[in-house]
């Protein structure tokens, strides 16, 4: 399985990045700092699974989602943002999204989060 | 500017948003996060007095790390988190999961990764309370990415708080992470439109519960 995680903050991709190997050894996993890298990663590594933040640097998360869903509706994409307003969930759920969590990572949610990408594994 | 039950409207507002964001802290640093009781007052920036109590974490002379996150449109603002450096060091450590709740001031250098984590934190603690307001007034706000500086403070200096007079400075209020001396001041201000959007939402909801 092969995962990408779209995060400015290093501290967050580091912590998504254990949570992910511990829980998925076979995983691979790589990082991208914003939008616009995740974009191009997204095209060069194909990952089954996307985790983004929204708020970030050059390309939004929001942005990178709609590029990807252009043509591809088959990538499964969790959402992990700090911002709570019902109206973003909403947009970015019509966008077509596995899940959606709000920061910050708290074991409850790290087990959401690893419950999110089992399902959606397990359904492809 | 805010009659009795506007402001109490406001303070309840402000105390179940600031209530949630520390919560969240809470829950990152694994602490339970003291809270002071909102004030709230709608005042111009240049009304500030640098002798108020409330502002004497930042009028005492020393470094200052500002974290920032602007919002537009509709609803037009700037909110600001701020701690005394050698404080934002210990709250990065907590937050990194390093124990270490007194610090040497001489070695409270805030090095990339402890910048990485403030932002982070902070991001998530400004977005819990403004994103609320969004909610609030059923307004999608558009963020701009969050900013930190660490600042040198030099007594009376009221641009500390705000750098451009425009904005009315709204509410404050203050934490104090328990067990430690970790205490942070969480500001928000307002462009006037803004005031005007969040008090015609307010008197609405006023005039439906109390006629």
């Amino acid at each position: 399985m092969k995962v990408l995680i779209v995060e400015d903050s290093i501290f967050v991709q580091k912590m998504l990045s254990k949570l992910i190997a511990d829980h998925f050894p076979e995983s691979e996993i790589q990082t991208a700092n914003n939008g616009e890298d995740g974009y191009q990663q997204y095209l060069e590594f194909k990952p089954d699974f996307i985790t983004t933040d929204l708020l970030m640097p050059n390309l939004s998360g929001q942005e990178m989602l709609r590029m990807i869903r252009e043509n591809d509706r088959e990538v499964r994409i969790i959402i992990l943002s700090a911002d709570i307003q019902k109206v973003t969930r909403e947009e970015v759920e019509s966008l077509g999204i596995s899940g959606f969590l709000n920061k910050p990572l708290t074991v409850e949610k790290a087990n959401t989060l690893i419950q999110m990408i089992q399902v959606a594994h397990h359904a492809e | 500017m805010l009659n009795e039950l506007q402001k109490d409207m406001l303070t309840e507002l402000v105390n179940v948003y600031v209530g949630q964001a520390a919560n969240m802290l809470s829950e990152i640093v694994d602490k339970h996060i003291v809270l002071s009781i909102p004030e709230v007052e709608l005042i111009s920036i240049s009304d500030v007095d640098p002798g108020d109590r409330r502002y004497k974490l930042f009028f005492s002379e020393g470094h200052l790390f500002r974290s920032s996150l602007q919002f537009g449109y509709d609803f037009q603002g700037k909110a600001f988190l701020m701690f005394p450096a050698e404080q934002a060091k210990v709250l990065a450590n907590m937050c990194l999961g390093e124990l270490t709740e007194t610090i040497d001031p001489e070695e409270c250098r805030l090095l990339d990764t402890d910048l990485d984590v403030l932002k982070e934190v902070s991001n998530i603690l400004l977005n819990a309370i403004i994103g609320e307001f969004g909610n609030f007034l059923e307004m999608k706000l558009e963020y701009v990415l969050p900013d930190i500086e660490l600042l040198h403070v030099t007594h009376s200096d009221p641009q500390i708080l705000l750098q451009n007079d425009v904005y009315v400075l709204v509410l404050h209020t203050s934490f104090l992470l328990a067990d430690t001396n970790v205490k942070g001041i969480i500001l928000i201000a307002l462009s006037m439109n803004s005031i005007s959007s969040l008090l015609e939402k307010m008197n609405a909801l006023l005039e439906e519960h109390h006629g």
